[in-house]
């Protein structure tokens, strides 16, 4: 028998899943707003860390509590292994990949940069631009390459160990 | 609460967590939570599980 005073405990499933789609599209509205910001400032105002460390704040922000969040609960070695069983090429080469872009895209935008802020003739422009982009073309991809796969691999190791010690009644129970 | 029969049909088909997984289309994690009792999985989780394993709804999750 139902017993009047006791709360019903089953939550509206339906409710709480539109929910998290909205907040879902709430966090990518807000990335894009950092976004447009961000070029919006440095169009108009220059590159100065002043004018935009609230939007890097929020995107590094964000990323960095989602790597946090989901090494610590395991989800991050289940998006690895879900992503490897249906790609050709696996996440941690993806990755490194990821940061030889980013460090080639960053290497650019430095040698345009340079070129448009300090050169007086086109010919100077050229020299600045692949002067600058070459040094760091040699400087940020590499590095880029090796912070992202030291970042990928202890993001990896943190989740393991979160997903053994959550699985660990199985293994246990596997042994017998 | 552990879902034993699901473990238990999945070894009788001789599949791995992982190979019910790839199967699915879910992580080894999901499949090894379920049969842990520490997920609870969506209606069409449980019908693909339950095709995939040759089972009925009722006999792979429904409790008595």
């Amino acid at each position: 028998m139902n017993n009047p005073f006791k709360k019903n405990r089953i939550k509206d499933e339906r409710i709480i899943n539109l929910q998290n789609k909205i907040y879902r599209e709430i966090y990518h509205l807000v990335l894009v707003i950092c976004v447009f910001s961000l070029v919006f400032k440095y169009a108009t105002s220059g590159a100065e860390f002043k004018n935009v460390w609230l939007e890097l704040v929020i995107l590094l922000g964000t990323s960095i509590y989602y790597l946090v969040r989901s090494t610590g609960m395991g989800l991050f070695s289940a998006e690895v292994d879900f992503h490897d069983q249906t790609n050709k090429r696996p996440m941690s080469l993806k990755t490194i990949l990821i940061g030889a872009l980013f460090g080639a895209g960053l290497a650019i935008f430095l040698g345009i940069h340079s070129a448009v802020s300090y050169a007086d003739s086109s010919a100077q422009a050229v020299y600045y631009f692949l002067l600058t982009s070459v040094v760091s073309f040699m400087i940020y991809i590499p590095f880029l390459m090796l912070a992202n796969g030291f970042a990928y691999w202890g993001a990896k190791k943190r989740s393991d160990r979160a997903v053994e010690k959550e699985l660990e009644d199985e293994e246990q129970d596997e042994e017998r | 609460m552990k879902n034993i029969r699901m473990k238990v049909a999945r070894t009788e088909m001789d599949l791995s967590q992982e190979e019910l997984a790839k199967r699915v289309g879910v992580s080894r994690q999901t499949i090894g939570l379920i049969e842990l009792g520490k997920y609870n999985p969506s209606l069409n989780l449980c019908i693909a599980i339950c095709k995939t394993l040759s089972k009925t709804l009722d006999e792979l999750f429904w409790e008595e």
